[in-house]
């Protein structure tokens, strides 16, 4: 930190800390609102009663905890996979000097662009063999055209003596993807990480496409039909007793809060990774 | 720009390592970046280029029973309809205008928040600010929908407290002057602190060392700013500004859809609202694919656009 | 985790699956029948079934169904439950059952037909008559059950109103799950009306009364002017329609056929006297000034908080509604009523009067005799015992027998593992009038009252059986922009003339052509 600081430089701070501090505030009360609600018993601003029923109501089915162990595994095995094969194929599209590297993102930017919709792709994924599996919910989005186009980015930010003075001491492609690129890359994997651990925690759609077995359901879908049952927007299957009292604007907010929670917690993890001087330690070691 | 570590390599192209070898020699030393680049080729070629003969279901009238090759073909049919529909220039100016604001304010706000969260140099009060911000994005967008109403409906908590002061009802929610910023105040709302986040990570990689020797050369905040911190991530924006113009013409579809009512349907209906009421939930499968195809194509030609233009200005854009 | 200990467990997993697959294999062998195919994962015919019909004279095996159903419950039961066990026995099926969210159904619909991997038994549900459908009708992808029907005892006594509007060209591809033909109901805050001393309402202007009193009169007693009359959502989501009231009022139901040409409603005077009441309910601000933008659980809150006392549903969520008011006014008691009379009498608009169909594909169900035999299953489900099973549970879990009545002592339980996964998607024809008695709520016993009485004075949308082109393809377009004008006027944006101008332009942008081709459709059929 430096020592002196000029007087301008601090109304600085002081501008950018209460901005900031606003910012956060507005960003978070709305989250406290539906984290309150999902404790009351009726929906309002200042909740007077408290009551954990719509958490109980949730965790009654028995699928809970199962579906909640398929989102885990896939979100986490799936964002693996996603960040490897995306990396790799960054990698080698960040070396201007690779013949073919053109046509190829060519390639990925035609996919980013157009798309085959919903049938034909659900025919792939029936082709490879995966209706009813949990790669339908990885595989399918395994790489997105753009992540990895602004990776590729990423990875030819990383300066070239770099990886020449990696090259000097023997190393060859391989070597260099492994102790430099990646290495000095650790914010962009963090970022793209979660991009894609949020993207495969929050499917939904392809789930109901692809899974039609109900005990593979991730944990979206389980807490998609609570609300749908809770809320009584039913029709013709509604039958609740007289016997049954739950509160459904409270299940609808916890139903929120148990399925942001989860994924909300993997930030701060990711966070220090985004620390500044990653490059200036290694440019000096 | 010669100060960053960036720059440098700026100049690759004029030291050509592997001199004058044939291309089978190159492309024999390059032999392990194509190892690296198989798993991602195969990904696109299985599951998103062979499915690609969908586009051309604009040109029929697809019917899941009957397939793609029994289905019949019709031209330009669906494209007609699209642009004969009195609504068409509607939902162009709609969509088009959304898209801009959308690139024209959202996108510069994360980078301006994402270079005042650069400048917080106490690590604990940072880490505490980008976790809140980054927050709302979990929310979906039907409860960002009813947050809003809870303000600013007619009687929401912004009219009321505007009753207090002996202001008018205002009908936010029904205007069609308020629909558009209000959709981009929930975006800002949302995905601000998100949109921030790729950018930290660029941010992140700013060498520090060119920090430490202008502050030697007494260097304001400001200058530092604007000469070594935006140049740094001077590319990741630009190839983002350009992957958003492919994408151009996609507005999130859900947001705009629960903000819709008849009184703002006017301003408010684009391209993915009309199809997901008139093609999708109808089962109009070619249709749907033919706007698709619509936008996709005004995507490339914004992406092929901006990309001349972003080689133009000496970057590499992202072909 | 030690690996030795690993390594151990595999290897008895590795021979309990060997142990399994030889006594899979065994079993098999010893009983497949190859006649009645694809039997090759059932259990062990039972040997203690007693219910078995007695035309039956050796025990064949159980017919194996496959099911694509939509599901709007929590839990998707185990296969194994005693329910599913006891429907199985009863039927001789061994049951295969798909669920998907109601909500996604059609999509998940959509790439089955597609893709032709479809089971025995695939329901179609939601708007009926989506293009992919009837294409898929025209291409015979199903099977046309209409022939054999009348085979059935309990399916041949559904309505034939039923059958027409569920038919295409003709034919039944689907058996329809049958519900109140009419069925919408005002539900309404019987303790409020009893506070501000009205009666039920019988007719239109009464209704308004009470809507006003419910505004003015501090039904819930808080001393505060914050309740009003009705939570209305959006026109086109949730209603009341315009057109509820406008039938109250004599229109026709959306079509009236008038010397073979068809006539749509939003140009009768009484469907503009309809628009006029809601408009009128609107500015005397007995419905929510936002009633436009509410979505459903918006509109269903307002109820539930106590803050509008009654709210447009179908009568059988009543209770429903009854049950979430209660829980935090706890002596709130609920009732409803269906139909408003006016000067013209009392009439109550009509609807499809069943739920969706459920279609038998020609490439799962391949020969005649397997489609009567998955017809028969549908029909013992309204047998009296599997009425029983699907209407009270099984005895001494979800319900108990007092005084030879049926009393459900676990409504949840019940809704969870019955109602949901079994009753609401699979039962085909009404089971109120069969089931044995109960002691019920007295809301459940006005339900039926209700939709019985309903029946009496239904107008039915001629429309309903016939298919029009240009609505498949372009209907939902064309009736925005009836909806959108209704809105307006209700909220005073626009006057008469400017909303009839907006009626003349849909019926030149598409609404002719549509009545053309109902009236083609009608004097072909």
């Amino acid at each position: 930190m430096p020592i002196h600081e000029g007087f301008l430089s601090r109304l600085a701070d002081i501008l950018i800390y209460t901005i900031l501090g606003l910012a956060s505030a507005f960003a978070i009360l709305p989250f406290i609102y539906v984290l309150v609600n999902s404790f009351s018993a009726n929906e309002t601003v200042f909740p007077t009663e408290f009551t954990l029923d719509a958490y109980r109501y949730i965790l009654s089915t028995d699928k809970f905890i199962r579906s909640m162990g398929v989102s885990i595994y896939i979100t986490v095995l799936g964002s693996v996979l996603s960040l490897v094969v995306t990396s790799f194929m960054a990698y080698a599209l960040s070396n201007r000097k690779v013949p073919g590297r053109q046509p190829v993102l060519m390639l990925v930017l035609f996919t980013i662009l157009f798309s085959g919709g919903m049938i034909p792709t659900y025919f792939v994924v029936r082709a490879v063999g995966m209706i009813d599996t949990y790669w339908a919910l990885m595989i399918p989005g395994l790489l997105s055209g753009f992540y990895l186009i602004v990776m590729k980015d990423f990875f030819q930010n990383v300066p070239d003596e770099l990886k020449e003075a990696a090259e000097i001491d023997g190393c060859h492609e391989v070597g260099i993807f492994f102790r430099v690129v990646l290495p000095l890359s650790l914010p962009a994997m963090a970022a793209f990480g979660l991009f894609y651990a949020v993207g495969l925690w929050n499917q939904y759609f392809s789930a109901i496409i692809y899974i039609n077995d109900s005990n593979k359901w991730p944990v979206q879908v389980l807490l998609q039909q609570v609300v749908v049952q809770a809320s009584g927007s039913i029709g013709d299957s509604a039958s609740m007793g007289e016997n049954v009292s739950f509160y459904g604007q409270s299940v609808r907010m916890a139903v929120i809060i148990v399925s942001t929670v989860p994924i909300l917690c993997v930030y701060p993890f990711l966070q220090k990774h985004f620390a500044k001087g990653v490059l200036l330690g290694s440019v000096k070691g | 720009m010669k100060t960053g570590a960036i720059a440098v390599e700026k100049g690759t192209p004029g030291k050509a390592p592997f001199p004058s070898s044939s291309l089978r020699k190159r492309a024999w030393k390059a032999r392990w970046y194509y190892v690296f680049m198989i798993p991602g080729i195969l990904y696109f070629l299985i599951f998103k280029i062979a499915p690609m003969w969908g586009v051309l279901m604009s040109f029929q009238d697809y019917q899941p029973s009957l397939g793609m090759l029994k289905s019949d073909w019709v031209g330009f049919k669906h494209f007609e309809r699209l642009f004969q529909s009195v609504d068409f220039w509607k939902l162009f100016r709609n969509t088009f205008l959304l898209a801009f604001y959308n690139l024209a304010i959202y996108f510069p706000i994360t980078i301006v928040l994402a270079l005042i969260l650069n400048e917080v140099r106490h690590e604990t009060y940072k880490r505490f600010v980008q976790t809140l911000v980054y927050i709302p994005h979990f929310l979906s967008w039907v409860v960002v929908a009813g947050i809003t109403y809870l303000l600013m409906g007619s009687e929401g908590l912004i009219n009321q407290a505007g009753q207090l002061i002996g202001q008018g009802r205002i009908d936010f929610l029904y205007s069609t002057d308020w629909f558009r910023p209000i959709i981009m105040l929930q975006i800002i709302w949302k995905d601000g602190g998100w949109g921030t986040i790729i950018l930290l990570a660029a941010l992140a990689g700013v060498n520090m060392s060119l920090y430490e020797a202008a502050k030697i050369d007494g260097a304001s905040r400001m200058r530092m700013m604007w000469h070594i911190t935006l140049p740094s991530i001077r590319s990741v924006i630009i190839i983002l500004l350009i992957l958003r113009l492919g994408n151009f013409m996609d507005l999130g579809f859900e947001q705009i859809y629960l903000m819709l009512n008849p009184l703002n349907r006017e301003v408010g209906e684009v391209f993915d609202t009309y199809v997901f009421r008139v093609g999708i939930q109808q089962g109009q499968f070619s249709y749907s694919a033919a706007v698709g195809l619509f936008k996709s194509v005004i995507g490339l030609v914004l992406v092929w656009l901006a990309n001349k233009l972003a080689k133009k200005f000496g970057e590499e854009g992202i072909y | 985790m030690v690996r030795t200990k690993l390594g151990k467990k595999r290897g008895q997993v590795s021979i309990s699956i060997l142990l399994a697959m030889t006594l899979i294999g065994s079993g098999c062998s010893s009983t497949n029948t190859p006649t009645t195919g694809g039997t090759t994962n059932d259990p062990p015919a039972p040997s203690t079934n007693t219910e078995q019909k007695p035309d039956v004279t050796e025990p064949e095996q159980p017919f194996k169904i496959t099911m694509s159903l939509n599901f709007d419950g929590k839990d998707i039961p185990k296969p194994d439950n005693p329910v599913q066990k006891a429907i199985e026995e009863y039927t001789n099926t061994s049951l295969e059952l798909q669920y998907t969210p109601g909500a996604q159904y059609q999509d998940k619909l959509s790439v089955l037909i597609a893709s032709g991997d479809m089971p025995m038994v695939v329901a179609s549900y939601g708007a009926p008559k989506q293009s992919y459908l009837l294409s898929a009708f025209k291409n015979d992808v199903f099977w046309d059950i209409s022939p054999y029907i009348q085979e059935f005892p309990n399916l041949s006594k559904l309505n034939d109103t039923i059958f027409e509007n569920v038919a295409y060209d003709g034919k039944v591809y689907g058996l329809p799950r049958e519900r109140p033909i009419a069925r919408n109901a005002f539900i309404y805050r019987a303790d409020w009306l009893a506070k501000v001393g009205l009666e039920e309402p019988k007719t239109l202007e009464e209704f308004y009364t009470m809507l006003k009193a419910f505004k003015e009169q501090d039904p819930d007693g808080n001393g505060k002017d914050d309740t009003y009359g009705m939570s209305m959502g959006a026109i086109g989501g949730s209603g009341p329609e315009p057109q509820a009231y406008a039938v109250f009022m004599g229109a026709p139901n959306v079509w009236s056929v008038e010397d073979g040409s068809f006539v749509r409603d939003v140009f009768k005077p009484e469907y503009l006297e309809g628009l006029k009441f809601q408009k009128r309910l609107y500015d005397e601000q007995l419905i929510h000034p936002d009633f436009s933008i509410m979505d459903r659980p918006q509109m269903e809150g307002e109820f539930e908080n106590s803050k509008a006392g009654v709210i447009y549903n179908t009568t059988n969520v009543a209770l429903s509604y009854e049950a979430r008011v209660m829980a935090t006014v706890p002596d709130a008691k609920v009732s409803f009523f269906s139909i408003l009379g006016t000067d013209k009498g009392e009439f109550v608009a009509g609807a499809m009067g069943s739920n969706g169909i459920l279609m038998f594909p020609k490439t799962s169900v391949k020969t005649e005799d397997d489609l009567k035999r998955i017809l028969t299953y549908f029909d013992q489900l309204a047998d009296q015992e599997m009425a029983d099973l699907l209407s009270w549970g099984i005895e001494g879990e979800h319900s108990k027998i007092v005084d030879g009545k049926y009393e459900m002592v676990d409504q949840e339980a019940f809704d969870n593992e019955v109602g949901f996964p079994y009753k609401w998607p699979m039962r085909a024809v009404d089971l109120e009038p069969i089931k044995t008695e109960g002691n019920v709520n007295p809301l459940l016993l006005k339900e039926l009252e209700v939709t019985e009485n309903n029946k009496n004075y239904v107008v039915n949308n001629p429309a309903n059986p016939l298919i029009s082109d240009t609505f498949t393809e372009r209907g939902v377009e064309l009736e925005q922009i009836i909806k959108d004008a209704d809105v307006k006027f209700v909220m005073g944006r626009i006057d008469e003339a400017q909303w009839k101008k907006e009626m003349d332009k849909w019926w030149s942008s598409g609404g002719e052509t549509i009545a053309k081709e109902y009236e083609a459709a009608l004097a072909g059929g």
